[in-house]
């Protein structure tokens, strides 16, 4: 009898003839969140298998692999040979103390002589043998006991099911840039996009001295959080002090988060253009603040010429949104106060629906051109890993 | 590097590396221990506290060992003996550690009143005296303003309420004012004072209470029953053996120190007094160590941040409040909206170079007429 841990993949399942691909990454991924644990990790079908683990590790694989994206769920189990008695063992141990039970069986081996449910009534005699105070049920029962035979002659018999957050295995999507503020909403959507498989970098801009170097290390410590669900990310720093102070100097006020956002847009392409990535990621959420009405979001994405911009909160309210970051932990961290970026110049009045053409005839003051290229020339790249 | 932010924390005095790698390494028993290390280390600690009880003009007995100045604050605001329901005066700009608290006693049914302070943050004496009543079981009144080194009239405080109501329990919280103003407890008349040891340059996680003979005071923590039942939890001996070893040393650079004060200050005020506007929040009656002022139409934390590429670090405030609570103390010495934000806190050690001050006051009067043409709209 062996402890094992026994994962089941999720959306993947239902992939056609291009499954071997997501499970091949889905597997790499899995090696790659406990490379310091020493374990075996075994492909069986459509479930992955982690082995040969010392006890004083269960835990740590167990809450590891709960926030592998790509996965469904996650069970402790024992591993024995397809054997009735020595399953009958396993289940007797595995019982309740008092109460109810039921016993599940999965039988894949389609060789043996009995049936799932002949199986199971088998097992379930053999438990309330060794404990009469014991009754089944099979509705709601105080313990489901499952039970599943494989082809290769080996049984599991587990109790507990531990759910993972599905998805799909990082790095099937793609690359993906996102730009993270620091505040609440830009870590909840880079989670959602790494949750859809895509490799997360990032992209901060800060306004030192305007904004303060806890700021930064706000954005670090979010990024790091979020190394959690999706790896390890590249994090991009970008000084826009500079081009904020041209924008003050000579456009009106109203439009300063607007022109702001668009010159932000445009470094963000470049910036994914030569990371290999495939788009970009706001966190954008209709009708949350000024800049992101459907006007302001027209103007902005304008500038975007050969990218898809994802913007996966668009349609969450703020208390959807917190959700998730309480959820993924980032939420703590989000609402330190420090300003970032886009309120250190915030005016009093920003426009609420800026018409494309005036913008534009406002930037066309500015040398964009030539405040992008400075920009880019001081680009600061942190690269964040999970903490093991 | 120019660091001048020294009523944030001071860098640890080399004195006190010894007694760190002794009572670490060599001497690291338990001073609760009955064999002989155990008794070596127990002394070091008895001999560290006549020292400090020496410096503070007490009796080594009065004084408790605690983590810091923030925990000897805590443990006189929740343990002192106070009547339910009764009035606990502290001032207006009170550190956090002590602000903090109070809002916790208010939950708790206390009434908790704050005594005005002048534009220099000094609490104004005849207005406190009418916060006074009957219901009044304690005062905490800090005895040097971490955000503008106002010397508070401790001694005059201590005599008006005690010639008010005896009974009434007089707390100070001293963690700016030892070693850079003469601290006599038995003159101050105080039943508690409060020192922290990473001002001083002793290393961090460490601190004192002291505890006046006669004023009973119940213990926060309790455990092992160590500092004679006041403070359990086994005892930071190589802290407390450097804290003394620094505290010595920080009290002989005392005039040093007001001599740096007068000369550093001196230059730099010379200077500031060119821009435009400048507010002084430091007056005349005010520990050597700071220089305080507000400036108009800059942020601090902004100029602070630009001051950084000449390598000078400087405060905004108190360094312990930076995580939200400035604007408390900017109410309470009623400065303007254009001032309200604008507050950087200067503040240096007897190692301070009084060379430095030209530079220091250039830089920033350099570095405020750039900043401040991007005046917020």
């Amino acid at each position: 009898m062996e402890q094992v841990i026994l994962v089941r993949i999720g959306e993947i399942y239902l992939k056609g003839r291009n499954k071997a691909y997501f499970e091949k990454v889905q597997m790499e991924n899995i090696k790659k969140n406990l490379a310091d644990i020493p374990c075996v990790l075994v492909r069986n079908q459509n479930r992955f298998f982690v082995e040969k683990f010392s006890e004083e590790n269960t835990d740590r694989i167990i809450s590891r692999l709960k926030n592998v994206f790509g996965l469904h769920s996650i069970s402790l189990a024992y591993k024995v040979s397809t054997n009735y008695e020595e399953i009958a063992k396993l289940c007797v141990m595995a019982a309740p103390e008092s109460g109810t039970f039921r016993i599940t069986v999965n039988r894949a081996d389609k060789t043996l002589d009995k049936t799932s449910v002949e199986i199971a009534k088998y097992l379930g005699g053999e438990v309330l043998k060794s404990n009469p105070d014991l009754s089944v049920d099979l509705y709601n029962p105080d313990r489901e006991i499952s039970v599943d035979i494989r082809e290769n002659h080996t049984a599991y018999v587990f109790m507990e099911k531990v759910f993972c957050r599905g998805g799909m295995p990082i790095g099937s999507s793609g690359n993906g840039l996102a730009l993270l503020s620091g505040g609440i909403d830009s870590p909840v959507a880079v989670y959602k996009m790494a949750k859809r498989g895509m490799r997360m970098y990032g992209l901060h801009f800060h306004s030192f001295p305007y904004t303060s170097l806890k700021a930064k290390e706000k954005v670090i410590e979010l990024a790091q959080k979020l190394a959690d669900y999706c790896g390890e990310m590249k994090l991009f720093v970008v000084s826009f002090t500079e081009i904020q102070q041209e924008i003050h100097r000579l456009c009106p006020a109203e439009f300063m988060i607007t022109i702001m956002r668009r010159i932000m847009m445009r470094i963000a392409e470049r910036i994914a253009l030569a990371n290999f990535c495939g788009s970009i990621t706001t966190g954008e959420s209709l009708a949350q603040v000024a800049s992101q009405t459907q006007e302001s979001i027209l103007v902005t994405n304008s500038v975007v010429e050969k990218l898809p911009v994802f913007r996966p909160l668009i349609g969450m309210d703020k208390e959807e949104i917190i959700a998730v970051a309480k959820d993924i932990g980032t939420f703590d961290t989000s609402i330190l106060p420090y300003e970032d970026c886009c309120t250190v110049f915030l005016p009093k009045n920003p426009v609420i629906k800026p018409k494309l053409d005036i913008i534009e005839k406002a930037e066309s003051k500015l040398d964009v051109e030539g405040l992008i290229e400075k920009a880019l020339e001081n680009i600061e790249v942190i690269e964040i890993a999970p903490i093991r | 590097m120019i660091y001048l932010d020294n009523a944030a924390t001071t860098p640890m005095r080399k004195c006190c590396l010894d007694a760190i790698e002794t009572y670490g390494i060599n001497l690291f028993y338990n001073p609760s221990a009955l064999y002989e290390g155990g008794v070596t280390v127990s002394t070091a600690i008895s001999q560290a506290r006549y020292k400090l009880a020496s410096l503070l003009n007490v009796q080594p007995q009065t004084l408790v060992f605690t983590s810091s100045g923030t925990e000897s604050n805590n443990h006189i605001l929740q343990c002192a003996r106070k009547k339910k329901g009764g009035r606990i005066i502290l001032s207006e700009t009170e550190h956090s550690s002590v602000f903090s608290v109070s809002n916790d006693l208010k939950m708790k049914g206390y009434e908790v009143v704050f005594a005005p302070v002048d534009a220099y943050g000094r609490v104004i004496l005849s207005e406190f005296k009418k916060l006074l009543t009957n219901d009044t079981c304690l005062v905490s009144i800090m005895h040097v303003n971490n955000v503008t080194g106002a010397i508070n009239p401790i001694e005059d405080l201590v005599k008006t309420t005690k010639a008010f109501k005896k009974d009434i329990l007089f707390h100070s919280d001293g963690v700016q004012a030892f070693c850079k103003v003469p601290v006599n407890l038995e003159s101050l008349g105080v039943d508690f004072y409060s020192i922290s040891g990473h001002k001083v340059g002793a290393p961090k996680g460490i601190g004192l209470l002291y505890v006046k003979r006669g004023v009973h005071l119940s213990p926060y923590l309790f455990g092992g029953g160590q500092e004679k039942g006041m403070r359990s939890s086994t005892e930071n001996v190589a802290g407390i053996v450097a804290f003394s070893l620094a505290a010595q040393e920080a009290y002989s650079q005392m005039s040093i120190l007001r001599e740096k004060s007068k000369l550093f200050f001196g230059k730099l005020r010379d200077i500031l007094s060119n821009m435009p506007n400048i507010q002084w929040l430091t007056g005349e009656k005010s520990a050597p160590h700071i220089l305080t002022f507000a400036m108009e139409g800059v942020r601090g934390e902004v100029l602070m941040h630009s001051l950084e590429k000449y390598g000078i670090m400087v405060g905004i405030g108190s360094a312990c409040s930076s995580n939200g609570g400035v604007g408390r103390v900017a109410k309470a010495l009623k400065l303007d909206n254009t001032h309200y934000e604008g507050v950087i806190r200067i503040s240096i050690s007897s190692s301070t170079d009084e060379k430095d001050a030209e530079f220091v006051g250039n830089s920033i009067i350099e570095e405020y007429n750039d900043l401040v043409k991007y005046k917020r709209i």
